[in-house]
């Protein structure tokens, strides 16, 4: 009998050890999935976090970027209009003036400076409105981004060698209006640095229109940039223009790729166009 | 039944198969990072081959190969060096002096114990208790670590998968190897069959999730080919 108890109680005991045992693997168990949930847990939050900072900052600087663009825009606006209505004013009285000297009582030499006057004054005019209409082309405003490249290129072209010549999509319609000043600008400025650096004799600019996607190729028979030196180039003193460029396209939320051929550079701008519908 | 006790029997082998096949048919793309690992699967499979077989074999095994003990000691030494190495060298922690103090002594108390307190021969519980302190500080550390770093994600790199599944097995096996051997004597053999069976369980999740940071690892080196 004390045998069967001692074994009975040995049996128990067992048991209770056994049990203590599987208590504390669970426990382990628990704790060590409980630790890891909290480290998964950690560091899934500081992730997002992370990816909600990049965004922050991106929005900034993308903020900084529109703010530098638009004030660039309201400030050649202001000077455009000032050229214009008050220095162009100026001139064309300045001009009139100049008119109302009867050259039949000047002797020759004045004759002569009267009429160098003359010329110099409307010169000036036509320069003056020239820059006038670059700083702010009012075509751009009442007909459109195509016909503002097409008048663009033809004044810039005709008393050059190059032979320029455009191939716009018209199915391509003004969706934004800021929009279409940043492409104009990014038209300008790319078609200024081709006629004073790549010596080119051919040169066109080309644009389709598709699933609201706008793609504008401007390519040249000279010297052009590749990818990599318009890279570097953003980056330095010279490169404003180009920095400008880039910052217009990061609005535009667009891309720019120069690339080169056997026949000369290409320069492709991928633009998605915002509708009504999509803003 | 006799299947499932083949199964249970030879868990310990299958277990060490299910990386092999990962290493064996991604050898080329592995990084070089992965190198203790696949270590440890090429050697503890050859181990746990040889003391299964004196195991499941040992009526017919001569007397000196009845006795698998030493195998499972080295088992554990092999373990604490080839992980200790693989989370020293991911260079996630600030600072590997801890982690070597603790690693000498480590080293230290496993030459003194054999020496002077038990032979090899003998399945040292007090060498796999001081294989679980020892791992379970250096993942610990590592998490902490994986915490603090602001600029790398550690959740999706192969080493966290690795120590966390270390994590769980040694945390499992804490209590298995603390009452493995006293009890085993005090109470009868089926409680060691028993708290056993629950250590093989865990090494097949832990194979597997060494089999799942392999397959991580090479999958990452990818990325980063199509990236170059």
């Amino acid at each position: 009998m004390i045998d069967k108890n001692w074994i009975h109680k040995l049996q128990t005991e067992s048991q209770n050890i056994i049990l203590l045992v599987i208590i504390g693997i669970a426990a382990m168990l628990l704790f060590a999935v409980g630790f890891l949930t909290i480290v998964v847990m950690n560091q899934r939050k500081k992730t997002q976090l992370q990816k909600s900072m990049e965004k922050l900052r991106e929005q900034q600087q993308n903020q900084l970027i529109e703010a530098a663009v638009r004030s660039e825009e309201t400030e050649r606006h202001r000077i455009a209009e000032t050229l214009h209505d008050e220095v162009g004013a100026i001139l064309s009285s300045a001009k009139l003036h100049l008119l109302g000297i009867k050259s039949e009582v000047l002797d020759e030499k004045d004759k002569k400076l009267h009429e160098k006057g003359r010329e110099l004054l409307n010169e000036v005019i036509q320069k003056v409105r020239g820059i006038s209409h670059n700083l702010h082309s009012n075509i751009l405003k009442e007909f459109g981004l195509n016909e503002a490249i097409r008048h663009f290129v033809k004044k810039l072209t005709q008393e050059t060698i190059i032979n320029a010549t455009t191939n716009l999509d018209d199915n391509y319609k003004t969706c934004n209006a800021d929009d279409d000043i940043s492409l104009y600008r990014i038209v300008q400025e790319l078609i200024n640095n081709i006629l004073k650096y790549a010596h080119a004799s051919e040169m066109l600019i080309s644009s389709s229109f598709q699933n609201q996607v706008l793609d504008l190729v401007i390519f040249h028979n000279g010297d052009g940039l590749t990818q990599e030196q318009f890279e570097e180039l953003r980056y330095q003193k010279e490169g404003l223009g180009l920095k400008n460029i880039q910052n217009r396209i990061i609005l535009l939320k667009g891309t720019i790729l120069f690339t080169s051929g056997t026949e000369g550079y290409r320069i492709n701008i991928h633009v998605p166009v915002k509708t009504a519908q999509h803003e | 039944m006799d299947i499932l006790k083949s199964i249970r029997d030879w868990s310990e082998v299958w277990a060490f198969l299910i990386p092999l096949t990962v290493i064996l048919t991604k050898r080329r793309s592995l990084s070089s990072d992965e190198s203790p690992i696949i270590k440890y699967v090429i050697i503890g499979l050859l181990i746990n081959i040889i003391s299964t077989t004196m195991f499941v074999y040992h009526r017919s095994m001569p007397t000196f190969l009845k006795n698998n003990n030493v195998l499972y000691n080295i088992h554990t030494i092999l373990r604490v060096g080839l992980f200790s190495w693989y989370i020293i060298n991911s260079k996630i922690l600030k600072s590997n002096i801890p982690a070597g103090i603790i690693l000498i002594i480590y080293t230290l108390f496993a030459i003194t114990h054999f020496i002077f307190f038990q032979s090899p021969f003998f399945l040292s519980t007090p060498l796999f208790i001081a294989e679980t302190i020892v791992l379970i500080f250096l993942c610990t550390s590592f998490f902490y670590r994986a915490i603090m770093d602001d600029e790398k994600n550690w959740l999706t790199k192969p080493s966290f998968l690795v120590c966390s599944g270390l994590f769980i097995f040694e945390s499992v096996n804490f209590f298995i190897f603390l009452f493995y051997t006293p009890l085993g004597k005090k109470i009868n053999s089926s409680f060691g069959k028993f708290t056993w069976t629950i250590h093989n369980f865990s090494l097949v999740f832990f194979c597997i999730v060494l089999a799942v940071a392999l397959l991580k690892s090479d999958r990452q080196k990818l990325d980063s080919q199509i990236a170059d």
